[in-house]
């Protein structure tokens, strides 16, 4: 059919005029593109992310059970950033899981309280169940979690505060460096990595390099110690402002990163090795991917958080992938989210993997009815999918 | 390799013919002449007239920068259209930006039209792949070869979608009757 009945069209119009006029501000607009470019000044990929706040606290939390949607116990606050003398977890994991994301919140009702749900400081939960809220330097914009217990960001500077001048990658007076926390919060490696003109991002970590996307040369290996850089997969152009590598991982010698457009049906993945950049395997998910895309240690697997529409609703589901032959080796649903005055109620927060067969997901969700802003350590549930 | 194309936020700049503008059009003409149509289509396609609101903005922003380029496209409109369902589909754009006003999810207007409203229902009951198909046609009036470029789809796929989405949208409206 490639005509439209004329009966049915009008029922569209009509469709679209009962919904609210557009508030036109073009000063909006104009805004919003002058905060776009002051984003993008400092990164502009999402790897593996965590915005992180400024303050820190252990906030114990109990898990009675890590099988499928167990749910955690609520956090209580406790004033430092670890627990000396707690047993270590047995078996320590191969990697940390971070609760990734920013959320969002709303104010339903003009004289009534503000909801939603936020992922709030760096937490990182544990083996154990407990989350550590680990204290950041000011300006910390991303983190990655090395398994030696060292935190891996990007800390921004404003030079010139209260100096109004022009947003974009050629700002001046922005200092961006390469942080290394260790793990008792100590600052093993402060430096400046910013070329003037150039986005920047942060894709992954290792002990030995940082692995950073610039804009027109592609992934590039930093070495923690050194400064040294080497291009590793050149991609010198970006497509409509956005830089390559997007919700990338990096381990054991790969990377994964979703290539394909938004979709909530089909979402497009590549791995390839670091060493020459050549493309191992295209993965496809029946739907739109979802941060926290995390290669296993060995990187043999990838375990794919995303979502598809259910009705009104959308369904959550991890996927795990072979990174060789792209062979689905496992499809979980995580759960089911619904819109809850406009926020998405629910969604997946990060995910980190046991050892090289097993990985944990976030999965956290607003009560119904939602009553206040929520932190998304308060309402997480990890959900635990292995595959043979 | 070391030509690793990154996926694109944005529709390819080869559109079809011009019907929105002129490559001489002004941003803020075309902003007056066209927000309020692309964010009901958006509206429409995703199903949540805040988010749409955000993609609109979003939209309107990236085409604001870079109206050099945009302006000369063949369907400016089209371009604004898609990178906003763009974003509003991308999980992560969503999770990490969302900052919705504070209303309901549908707004009501002024003097609510019942058969709109009840066609907005059925509408929303399609899935998101069929109902953008009919917003191009429809709202955006979009030929079937426009809507395959603008959605980045085969002409075969927007025919098949179309077919399905409006015999889903018949048989939804009629149980709502």
């Amino acid at each position: 059919m490639d005509v439209v009945p004329e009966d049915v069209a009008e029922l569209v119009h009509r469709a679209a005029r009962a919904t609210a006029p557009y508030p036109a501000d073009l000063a909006t607009v104009r805004g919003r593109a002058r905060a776009r470019r002051r984003r993008r000044t400092a990164t502009a990929v999402a790897g593996l992310v965590v915005l992180v706040a400024l303050t820190g606290g252990t906030v114990p939390l109990l898990v009675g059970d890590h099988r499928p949607a167990a749910p955690l116990a609520a956090p209580s606050p406790s004033p430092s950033p670890t627990v000396p003398g707690s047993p270590p977890p047995t078996p320590a994991p191969a990697q940390r899981l971070l609760l990734s994301g920013d959320g969002g919140t709303v104010r339903p009702h003009r004289a009534g309280p503000e909801i939603g749900l936020i992922g709030g400081a760096a937490d990182e939960l544990r083996s154990d169940g407990s989350v550590v809220r680990h204290r950041v330097p000011a300006g910390w914009q991303e983190t990655v979690a090395l398994p030696d217990g060292r935190l891996v960001g990007l800390k921004l500077t404003d030079l010139m505060p209260g100096v109004r001048r022009t947003d974009g990658p050629d700002v001046a007076g922005l200092s961006i460096k390469l942080t290394v926390l260790s793990a008792d919060g100590r600052v093993e490696v402060s430096r400046e990595i910013r070329v003037r003109g150039q986005a920047l991002g942060l894709a992954g970590a290792d002990a030995r390099y940082a692995y950073l996307v610039r804009d027109g040369v592609g992934l590039v290996s930093h070495e923690l110690t050194t400064g040294r850089e080497k291009t590793l997969i050149r991609v010198p152009t970006k497509v409509d402002g956005e830089l390559p590598f997007r919700e990338a991982d990096v381990t054991a010698g790969r990377v994964v990163s979703v290539t394909g457009p938004a979709d909530m049906t089909r979402c497009q993945l590549d791995v390839r090795r670091l060493a020459g950049g050549s493309r191992l395997s295209r993965l496809t998910v029946a739907g739109d991917c979802a941060p926290s895309v995390r290669l296993s240690p060995d990187g043999s697997l990838v375990a794919v958080p995303y979502r598809r529409p259910n009705g009104r609703n959308l369904d959550y589901r991890l996927a795990i992938l072979d990174t060789a032959t792209g062979q689905l080796r496992a499809d979980q649903p995580l759960g089911t989210a619904s819109p809850t005055y406009g926020l998405t109620g629910g969604g997946t927060w990060g995910a980190a993997w046991v050892d090289d067969t097993t990985v944990r997901v976030v999965w956290a969700q607003l009560p119904d009815p939602p009553r206040k802003v929520y932190r998304v350590a308060e309402l997480a549930r990890v959900v635990t999918v292995s595959v043979q | 390799m070391g030509s690793h194309p990154p996926a694109p936020a944005g529709p390819p700049d080869v559109l079809p013919r011009d019907r929105d503008t002129s490559s001489h059009l002004p941003f803020e003409q075309f902003y007056r002449d066209h927000v309020d149509r692309i964010h009901r289509a958006l509206a429409l396609s995703v199903g949540d007239t805040a988010v749409a609101r955000e993609a609109t903005d979003e939209a309107m922003a990236r085409a604001y920068a870079r109206w050099d380029r945009v302006r000369r496209l063949d369907n400016p409109g089209g371009w604004v259209f898609r990178v906003g369902l763009n974003w509003a589909t991308s999980w992560w754009r969503k999770v990490r930006r969302e900052r919705p006003p504070a209303e309901d999810r549908h707004p009501a207007t002024a003097a609510p039209d019942p058969a709109g409203l009840a066609a907005r229902s059925a509408l929303e009951l399609l899935p998101v792949s069929r109902r953008t198909v009919i917003v191009c046609r429809v709202l955006l009036d979009l030929s079937t070869a426009e809507t395959a470029a603008v959605l980045d789809l085969t002409e075969g796929t927007v025919r098949s979608r179309l077919s399905r989405g409006l015999a889903e949208l018949r048989a939804a409206l009629a149980e709502e009757e």
